[in-house]
């Protein structure tokens, strides 16, 4: 009763039981699929199906579930739980370096082991694993308690989601690229995959209209909508978070200012996503999925959207916590947590560090040009840089790494281009400047409200 | 590629698919029907409607076999059916009558029908022609318009004739049918009447359930879902209180909803009267009680109904109870359990969770009293209501006891934002310079409260050194019921540091406050004068002093207003110089400080020679325990100076100074003494180093100098200012948190700290062992001399004993508590039994040293321990026990589910369980943290001496003060006589007026024998006299309506309880057989019991076993205890006369004496009475405090005021009694106020009073008591009252000595007003009440029918008036008597 933080109770054992259930079915028909299709695998000097070890599989998640949906609810009796060791080390690694890091990592994996993953057993073997890293993570209170807000369910559904479409993406791609290396006919003209609008498309839609409607009813009724305190000018919600679909943005608030990451950057984004079929000068790849043909154009998009946005939703929504600090998954959201850091400007660094003088601060009472001139002076470095990667990279990278872009795309697409990317560049640039350097702001200019 | 014509999929299987998924639509759109409609409170209300239904029907039934309704019912239908008996002879005629009224109704109902018609034509022609008028047509035209108008017209009024025609017609047929059916109506409307309850309560049942089938169907299919919305019988019950806003966290401020009521259904249901209709209880099958929700509000006379001041349309719920009064659900509602038991069952029943999201979460049980005071800014009639009694005692307990320790100096509580009332206001009053300032800035209001403890302005004149700092550092080792907090040895100051600095600070203070001390002028007594403790000693009981002060040497009565006074002999310092200040503080008391709550006991000097007597210095001989002269005086202890290390000052000013100098500064400073700033530009508290002496540096006044700034430091740092006057700190700002909106304090802004693994392994002083109350077969085997204590019976596994330090004459060794130790004395204190022990424990602070006297091995051993546990353990073994129900005392229980309620709070950093802690152990927060913070940043909150229980009231309150101030139409402030109530209450308590005076009367109730009680003959009074009191003392119903079963011998009878207001004149004594004890109380009130009155004095005489409960009197335990000293001591030889000794019952003050009299006496008390043996004392009542005081006596007791009319001074009245006695008397020439000066200046009088210029003339002094002198009579009563006094003193004052002069039935003084008792009487009265008009205008005469004196001849003249007459004759003869005109003329 006094046990403020149970890491288990009856009803989570329960519900684990049901999980752990589906997976016993879920892996039961996988059973049936391999038996039919995976052959067998030598072992122990004879041929034994693949199939064996998927029923192996199956019937230990089997036990498993009847064990939770039977055995005893006494939370303290229960062994199967996340090992300690574990979520301490995942607490210890999780940080926003290593989560960009290990995110940025995963997408290259991701582009570079494409054939592999797209393979059926192995895409199912991701999935069981995530499905069972969720399950023995559900054992402990703090991931449930963030994981299991109704807010946030459906953050976890889209991950699944997302996460299976590119899986989908790259299977097709693959198969494509493979089928042109072969000289083979794309799938689609192989297989003839046009189908009737009515009904084999509108009837379909109409059906999973109605199912979609009625799971969204069913949620609705199961999972009640949360209603938190009153909103109070006084007292704010810590942590403040916006809603999850702009966790994306709000983590850009910490490195960038407010107007930059609230209004020049997501217009950019936008901007920029109007902006591709202007700038796009593949003719490959038009209507059937390909990666080699496209290789620039998806690794680009992807980047964007992978690491830079679903990651950052998921930072935002599932590893910040009070005081916007960051919390490892298993981690308890205490308040009292402080991470400061003193972050210096780039004008800081330039004047006392390295001319080791004072700031040149207009006197007092003089006119606005003077004052101009002053701040101006004061941020020149800031300045430069900032227009140097903006106006003076790109004529630079036109003629060395994107010397075929350039050409191919005349001097104003590329402009166009070459800006978008720096824009897009210019987040994980200034994530790592933060990380190294304490670097607050290249250009800080509070007096005119404008931070770079 | 061309598309093919073959599908995809297969259409059969689409379709089917389809229909699945549909069906799946289907049923989830029923789900979500059901789940909407599936709301908890459905069920609630379906039940309690059964329930009103069961009841209602039940009442139907008991109707229905109530002898006397069959009775009647039987007698009223037999009417009916004799007079339609009667109507069958005449049934010819009643048809004709029946059908001529039929007819004629269906006639003129035709009639009228036309005539609806004709109008409506009517009203168009005139409209049309009106039109044509507006619109200027030709003449033709308009008259055209005019003749359709005139003929319409003409129609419907020759309708209208026919109509009224009918219409008479039809009456006149009406009345005859009713003539011939007169008698059977009326014998209908007698059964309707007689049915009229079964018929409302059948159409109450009806509405619920249905009889009739189709209503039955129609209400089932309104409680559809769905059809449900549209006016079913279920539906959510809605208060809207649009006035009495919620607040919604500082964004806005909404309407208040409250739903409660839908599942609450019966909540304002009552039986009779504003008895709870649903009584709330087990809710057991035939106990007649029921569950929330379907309970009554309990205090259905306070709440809800619309008779009650709180009434539920303009209240609601939540507005007393907080929570979320639009919720409709258990959870949604923000219920909150009481304690984790209870919370542990919700969880299990209603899926209860803590929504804290909710910021008005439902108040739990123990604080339901918390909001009150949002209204209630005055908090004292809460306590204390005429009405209602004590309505919410606990929030007036913690209020008293913030009020009693002073919270408010540390902690402001502001009840006002500029002048609007936001709560209750407890701020200090401001200093003398702001005084003046604030009362002439009409944007603000001033504080009231004085500070709580003494002023330290002339401490030197009062003690030493040595004592100051012992006290400070512990006040309780100097007297154990002090209310001082203690600042020193708490959990924070363990370490080496606060080791080292402690003594510092406060030798410091002690410096610092000597150091600042003025002088004072003290008085001393005569040169010589030996003062006789003994004499003091009783002077100190009859004084008064006791009603306020304790000490050891007075048993029996124990009062806390003022400190406890047995060990003021080892404080006060040595010497005449000591003795004077005490004589001083005794004698005047405002010489030490002006607005001392001490009264001035005018405790002068008296005799002369011999027989001269100081009282003052008697009792402060007493006090002293002192033997010789005073000169002699030496306190009986002797107090260690602090060891002040050098090292540990210059550490200590260093690190204050670090935030003011550089380190450069500092050092050179250290080295010269030489502050480098001036002093004039220093502000704070270094104003002490910078006002340094020129010249070299004297080391000692170097040394002085730094401890006099540590002192101020501290004083600054603890903020002692706030309960003490203290140099230099007269403006100065309360330290603490202010408090008047804590109780809505941001949970995260609340410092918990590490407090939760504190009290994980602290925090419960604790021997960490299981322990038992010594058993006599332990005690025998121990061989345990006094065979009392508290054996240690094991060690608790897995848990090493309690460390004990061995004490013995001279070594100290380390011991450990064991098995089979007993204690028998704690901190030494007895110990009995093991609860005792574990109160003990509670009220320690965890850690600090304890002595413990323990038997082990056959003798007597002292052992010292620190007792310290675990919160935690003692909250889990609580709640365990709880759970199993293993609590057999609920006080037990209470208080550690009250522990685990607060615990749990902590845990979930709730405000009510940081204020627990916070004040259990105020310095627990630093745990751990204060080897990281700075030493100046510690934690400052010192211990006070409070109990649980304490901090539960103190809580309570704490938690309401909201800063929410609802309408303003909602504070209860009253003007008029409930404010004068109130204003006065608070300063009853103030100046301790109950200490002294009953205010109100101890109450009995008894079981009475109603035939044996002897009513009062009323036939042998004047019929004035008891119209008189009836009117004073309107009669009380003595009935309570209970009934108790007393036996008397063998058989047990069931007796009413009757309740009355009077003193016990006998208890039962113990001596006597049990049969025969008896009580006998003095009745003080006018009663009424059944049909018989009793007037005041009546003995009510009663057994013992007859006793029901005895209420005790408000106040007064002083008079009381010092009555029964005086008649123990023999220095009275009865009760009446030990009571006319004692300070007099305050009962019925108001209506005794005028108002602007009392203000008057409460400024400067005079004399008055002679037979008490001390004097009402002046106390330092501000005028606004006098007036409102003498205003509450009146408003208590209903009585006129500020201005009383006097109608016997005026002119009228007088010309109307002289005209009566000139009209009676025709022989008398003078006035009637002459013949009352007559009356008044009669021997009758002046045996006991002083009167008309005579000092009492006794004729028998064993019996005549000297009376307050006469002259002030007039000015000080008021006239109905003197009135009744006079008729009969006994009916106001039972134990008076005062003889009723003029009884009915005996002629006295035949000379005045024909010897009529009643005349002279009221006569007597109309002289008082003139009394100085006739000093003036007659003068001094004496009237003396027994004796032909010489008429004095002295109208005028002052001086002879003054004298006493002594000398006056007093035999007579009866002659004389006759002779009416001799006594005395002009």
């Amino acid at each position: 009763m006094l046990e403020h933080h149970p890491d288990l109770t009856a009803s989570v054992i329960y519900g684990l039981g049901w999980l752990y259930l589906l997976l016993f079915l879920m892996n039961s028909v996988w059973v049936w699929r391999s038996y039919h299709r995976d052959g067998e695998i030598k072992m122990f000097g004879q041929g034994v199906p693949v199939a064996s070890i998927w029923a192996l599989y199956a019937a230990m998640l089997g036990m498993i579930s009847a064990a939770h949906l039977t055995g005893s609810n006494n939370p303290q009796m229960f062994l199967l739980r996340m090992p300690e060791a574990f979520k301490t080390t995942v607490d210890y690694l999780s940080g926003p370096r290593s989560f960009f890091s290990l995110s940025v990592g995963l997408f290259v994996l991701l582009i570079v082991l494409r054939e592999w993953l797209v393979k059926p057993t192995v895409g199912w073997v991701l999935l069981n694993v995530s499905l069972i890293f969720l399950a023995l993570s559900m054992t402990d209170y703090d991931f449930r308690q963030i994981v299991s807000k109704p807010d946030n369910v459906p953050i976890v559904a889209m991950l699944f989601i997302c996460a299976y479409f590119t899986w989908l993406s790259f299977a097709c791609a693959v198969e494509n690229d493979q089928r042109k290396a072969a000289g083979k006919p794309l799938y689609s003209q192989e297989k003839n995959d046009k189908i009737l609008v009515w009904p084999d498309l509108v009837y379909s839609e109409l059906i999973c209209m109605v199912l979609v409607t009625a799971l969204l009813v069913a949620w609705g009724i199961v999972l009640q909508a949360p209603l938190e305190e009153p909103a109070s000018s006084a007292k704010t919600p810590n942590p403040s978070k916006a809603p999850w679909y702009f966790l994306g943005l709000q983590e850009m608030l910490v490195y960038y200012d407010p107007w930059m990451a609230g209004v020049v950057l997501p217009s950019m984004i936008l901007v920029g996503l109007m902006a591709i079929p202007y700038i796009d000068f593949n003719k490959l790849g038009n209507g059937y999925y390909t990666f080699n043909e496209r290789k620039f154009a998806i690794s680009t998009f992807l980047f964007g959207f992978l690491p830079l946005w679903v990651a950052m939703i998921v930072l935002g929504t599932f590893l910040r916590g009070p005081n916007w600090n960051f919390f490892g998954p298993y981690e308890y959201w205490d308040v009292h947590k402080l991470e400061l850091l003193n972050n210096v400007n780039v004008s800081e660094w330039f004047w006392y560090t390295v001319m080791n003088t004072k700031m040149p601060v207009a006197p007092a009472g003089s006119d606005p040009v003077t004052q101009a001139g002053y701040i101006l002076v004061r941020e020149w470095l800031g300045l430069v840089l900032t227009f140097a990667y903006l106006a003076v990279l790109p004529p630079i990278m036109a003629v060395t790494i994107f010397r075929k872009f350039f050409v191919k795309m005349g001097f104003l697409r590329f402009m166009v281009l070459s800006n978008l990317i720096l824009f897009m560049a210019s987040l994980p640039i200034k994530m790592v400047l933060r990380w190294s350097f304490n670097l607050k702001y290249i250009v800080a200019i509070p007096e005119w409200f404008f931070n770079i | 590629m061309p598309a093919t014509d073959d599908y995809l999929r297969d259409p059969k299987r689409m379709h089917k698919i389809f229909a699945l998924s549909a069906v799946t639509f289907l049923g989830v759109t029923v789900w979500m029907m059901w789940a909407d409609y599936a709301d908890e409170w459905r069920g609630f209300q379906r039940k309690a409607m059964s329930l009103i239904a069961a009841r209602d029907k039940a009442k139907i039934a008991a109707i229905k076999q109530d002898p006397e309704y069959l009775k009647q019912s039987a007698e009223a239908n037999e009417q009916v059916k004799s007079a339609d008996q009667q109507l069958k002879d005449q049934q010819a005629e009643l048809d004709t009558l029946q059908k001529q009224v039929s007819d004629l109704a269906q006639k003129s109902a035709a009639t009228m029908r036309e005539l609806r018609t004709k109008r409506a034509v009517r009203d168009v022609a005139r409209a049309t022609y009106g039109l044509k008028v507006r619109d200027n047509e030709p003449k033709r035209i308009q008259e055209e318009f005019r003749e359709k108008y005139d003929k319409a017209e003409a129609d419907a009024t020759e309708f209208e004739q026919r109509f009224s025609t009918e219409s008479a017609e039809l009456v006149q047929a009406k009345a005859a049918l009713a003539a011939v059916t007169a008698e059977r109506d009326k014998a209908e409307l007698r059964v309707k009447a007689l049915n009229s309850d079964l018929a409302r309560l059948s159409a109450a049942v009806n509405k619920i359930e249905p009889t009739s089938k189709f209503s039955a169907l129609k209400r089932d299919f309104m409680l559809w879902p769905i059809i449900n919305g549209f006016n079913s019988p279920e539906r959510i019950q809605q208060d809207w209180m649009p006035r009495l806003e919620i607040s919604l966290g500082g964004m806005a401020n909404v309407q208040r909803f409250d739903r409660c009521r839908t599942c609450h259904y019966m909540i304002d249901a009552v039986d009779i009267g504003t008895k709870p209709g649903f009584p709330h209880g087990s809710g057991e099958e035939g106990s007649g009680t029921f569950e929330h929700p379907f309970a009554s509000h309990p205090r259905l006379d306070l709440f809800l109904t619309s008779a009650s001041p709180h009434p539920m349309p303009k209240f609601g719920c939540t507005s007393c109870h907080s929570g979320q009064g639009s919720g409709t659900s258990f959870q949604n509602a923000s219920h909150t359990p009481n304690h984790p038991v209870i919370e542990h069952e919700w969880q299990h029943k209603y899926n209860w969770f803590d929504n804290h999201f909710w910021e008005h979460p439902m108040n739990p049980k123990r604080f339901e009293e918390s909001n009150c005071i949002k209204c209630h800014i005055n908090v004292v009639e809460l306590g204390h209501s005429p009405k209602f009694g004590a309505t919410a005692p606990k929030v007036t307990r913690g209020y008293e006891l913030v009020k009693t320790y002073g919270c408010f100096g540390c902690h402001e509580i502001n009840g006002f934002e500029g002048t609007k009332i936001v709560g209750v206001d407890l701020r200090l009053e401001p200093a003398a310079e702001e005084a003046e300032k604030v009362a002439n800035d009409p944007t603000q209001v001033a504080g009231k409260m004085r500070k709580v403890g003494p002023s330290l302005r002339h401490l030197a004149s009062k003690s030493e050194q040595g004592w100051i700092e012992n006290w400070t550092e512990e006040p309780k080792s100097f007297r154990p019921t002090t209310r001082m907090p203690q600042f020193f040895k708490l959990t924070n100051q363990h370490d080496k540091l606060a080791q080292d600095f402690n003594p510092v600070e406060i030798s410091g203070i002690a410096t610092y406050l000597l150091g600042k001390s003025q002088a004072m002028d003290l008085l001393s007594p005569k040169d010589g004068y030996k003062p006789d403790a003994a004499r003091g000693k009783e002077l100190f009981a009859t004084k008064g002093c006791v009603a306020c002060h304790t000490h050891g040497e007075m048993a029996g009565v124990n009062a806390d207003f003022g400190p406890e006074l047995s060990r003021i002999h080892a404080k006060i310092k040595p010497g005449k110089a000591g003795f004077d200040w005490l004589y001083t503080w005794i004698r005047e008391p405002e010489r030490y400080h002006p607005r001392t709550k001490m009264p001035h006991l005018f405790l002068d000097a008296q005799g002369e020679g011999d027989k001269y007597t100081d009282p003052a210095a008697d009792i402060a001989a007493f006090l002293l325990k002192l033997e010789g002269s005073p000169a002699d005086f030496k306190p009986t202890q002797e107090y260690a100076l602090n060891t002040v290390d050098a090292a540990a000052l210059d550490d200590l000013i260093q690190r204050f100074l670090v935030k003011l100098l550089t380190p450069g500064q500092i050092e050179e400073f250290m080295k010269t003494g030489k502050y480098p700033i001036p002093a004039k530009s220093v502000k704070g508290d270094e104003i002490e180093l910078a006002n340094g002496p020129d010249g070299a540096l004297d080391p000692a006044e170097w040394h002085q100098r730094k401890l006099t700034y540590v002192g101020r430091k501290t004083i600054t740092k603890y903020g002692c200012y706030g309960c003490h006057e203290i140099p230099n700190f007269e403006t100065a700002r309360p330290i603490g948190t202010a408090l008047q909106d804590w109780g809505k304090k941001d949970r995260s802004r609340l410092a918990f700290e590490h407090i939760h693994e504190y009290l994980h392994h602290h925090g419960q002083p604790d021997l960490g062992m299981t322990i038992e109350t010594l058993t006599e077969v332990d005690a025998t085997r121990l061989h345990v001399e006094g065979g009392a204590g508290v054996r240690i019976r094991a060690a608790i596994p897995g848990t090493t004993p309690l460390a004990a330090i061995h004490v013995d004459e001279d070594k100290r060794e380390k011991d450990a508590l064991q098995p089979d130790d007993v204690i028998l004395a704690y901190d030494g204190l007895a110990i009995v039994d093991a609860a005792q022990l574990k109160a003990q424990l509670r009220r320690t602070e965890p850690g600090t040293p304890v002595t413990l006297e323990v038997w082990r091995g056959g003798k007597s051993h002292v052992l010292q321990i620190a007792p310290d546990g675990s919160l935690e353990e003692r909250v889990q073994e609580g709640l365990g026990k709880a759970l199993r129900k293993e609590f057999k005392d609920p006080a037990e229980e209470e208080r550690e589910t009250s522990a685990a309620f607060y615990y749990e709070s902590l845990g979930h950093h709730g405000r009510p369980g940081f204020l627990w802690q916070k004040l259990r152990q105020p310095r627990s927060y630093d745990f751990k943290m204060d080897e990281t913070k700075p030493y100046d940043d510690r934690l400052r909150m010192p211990k006070f001496p409070f109990s649980e229980e304490d901090i539960d009231a103190i809580a309570t309150f704490v938690l309401g003060l909201t800063a929410e101030p609802p309408n303003p139409e909602y504070l209860y402030n009253p003007t008029g006589p409930a404010g004068a109530r109130i204003k006065g209450e608070s300063l009853l308590q103030q100046f301790n007026c109950a200490g002294c005076h009953m205010l109100e009367l101890p109450e009995f109730r008894y079981g009475a024998d109603l035939e044996g009680l002897q009513a009062s003959d009323a036939a042998a009074e004047f019929p004035l006299a008891i119209e008189l009191l009836n009117k004073l003392k309107p009669p009380r119903n003595g009935l309570t309506g209970e009934t108790m079963s007393v036996k008397s011998g063998d058989e047990t009878k069931t007796l009413p309880v009757v309740g009355f207001h009077g003193l016990i004149a006998a208890l039962p004594n113990p001596d006597d057989d049990p049969e025969d004890q008896e009580y006998v109380a003095e009745l003080w009130e006018n009663l009424k019991v059944g049909d018989k009155a009793l007037f005041p004095t009546t003995k009510m005489i009663f057994p013992a076993a007859a006793m029901q409960t005895m209420l005790p009197a408000r106040g007064g335990r002083y008079a009381e205890w010092l009555a029964n000293r005086l008649l123990e001591s023999k220095q009275v030889s009865q009760l009446a006369l030990a009571w006319q000794a004692s300070p007099p019952p305050l009962y019925q003050e108001g209506i005794k004496v005028q108002t602007p009299w009392l203000f008057n006496f409460l400024r400067n008390p005079e004399k008055i009475r002679h037979t008490t043996v001390l004097r009402m004392p002046r106390f330092n009542m501000s005028a606004d405090e006098a007036q409102a005081l003498a205003n509450y006596f009146a408003a208590a007791d209903g009585a006129v005021y500020p201005y009383q009319a006097i109608p016997q001074r005026e002119p009228q009245y007088l010309e109307e009694r002289t005209a009566e006695l000139h009209q009676a008397f025709p022989e008398k020439t003078h006035d009637y106020l002459t013949e009352s000066w007559k009356l008044l200046n009669s021997p009758v009088c002046v045996k006991c009073h002083a009167v008309g210029g005579r000092m009492p003339v006794s004729t028998d002094p064993a019996k005549d008591i000297r009376a307050p002198n006469l002259e002030m009579a007039g000015e000080r009563l008021r006239p109905d009252w003197l009135l009744l006094w006079l008729y009969r003193p006994t009916w106001i004052t039972p134990y008076t000595s005062m003889p009723q002069n003029f009884p009915p039935g005996k002629k006295n003084l035949e000379g005045l007003f024909g010897g009529d008792g009643n005349l002279q009487t009221i006569s007597t009265r109309d002289a008082l009440l003139n009394y100085h008009r006739l000093m003036e205008r007659d003068g001094r005469i004496v009237y003396d029918p027994m004796t032909p004196a010489t008429p004095p001849n002295a109208g005028g003249d002052a001086a002879a008036a003054a004298q006493p007459v002594n000398s006056d004759p007093v035999t007579a003869t009866k002659a004389a008597a006759e002779a009416d005109e001799t006594g005395g003329s002009k």
